[in-house]
């Protein structure tokens, strides 16, 4: 059983279980496209290893 | 830019679960073309991408719009599932411990909480940078996935628990 949020496309699962083999790429890059625009360069030095490594 | 694993990785993640933390949805955004191959042909094999509440949080915080909040959201939530780990740390009370006494400084709640992930699921495996913050006094390093750029070279780890590793150092920190 699955719980959505209204509005935001948010799902918490109850427990793992097997998901559709199928991968799209296309949609894959165009969603990394999308969400990579909402990233500044220095946003993403925080997820950088050596940050938290000193 | 290239990407090097050993190939028997996609078998042996076949039909599993991979956990992926905030650095692996990073490196996902920033080579889409390399990962996107990759979970392609990870998902061919039956592989299940999870990933957990608190990895949501850090992978959308700092969005400056409800837009961005949303397009990190969709690009994460459609890629893995999320599981709230969180619902059952009172199951996990010997690893709580032992994780707590071995991880270092820098290990994160995050951190731990995949970690964990990997001892409820001892067959799932954990797909990290971060491999400073997980001991492995307890998980194995399975594989190795170089990511080579024109600016640096990114390894990331592919991490499973070890009962062996965790008897040994349970008796050890959990005799006292």
């Amino acid at each position: 059983m699955r719980k959505r949020q209204a509005d935001i496309d948010i799902q918490f699962i109850d427990k793992p279980e097997k998901q559709k083999a199928d991968f799209d790429v296309k949609k894959f890059k165009k969603l990394a496209d999308r969400a990579r625009k909402t990233f500044s360069d220095e946003d993403l030095l925080r997820f950088k290893p050596h940050y938290w490594a000193w | 830019m290239k990407i090097y694993y050993d190939s028997s990785l996609i078998t042996g993640l076949g039909n599993s679960f991979l956990f992926l933390d905030t650095t692996a949805f990073i490196a996902a955004l920033n080579y889409k073309k390399e990962f996107g191959a990759l979970f392609k042909e990870l998902k061919g094999q039956g592989c299940n991408f999870l990933t957990i509440p608190s990895v949501f949080f850090e992978f959308t915080r700092g969005s400056d719009s409800l837009t961005s909040f949303r397009a990190r959201a969709k690009f994460l939530t459609e890629l893995a599932d999320i599981w709230p780990i969180e619902r059952y740390l009172d199951q996990i009370e010997e690893a709580m411990v032992v994780l707590q006494r071995l991880g270092d400084r820098q290990m994160s709640y995050t951190d731990f909480l995949l970690c964990a992930c990997l001892y409820k699921f001892p067959t799932g495996y954990l797909l990290t940078e971060n491999h400073h913050h997980i001991p492995t006094q307890v998980f194995e390093r399975k594989a190795v996935i170089t990511v080579d750029t024109d600016k640096d070279i990114r390894n990331h780890i592919v991490f499973q628990f070890s009962k062996s590793k965790f008897a040994k150092a349970a008796v050890e920190i959990l005799r006292k």
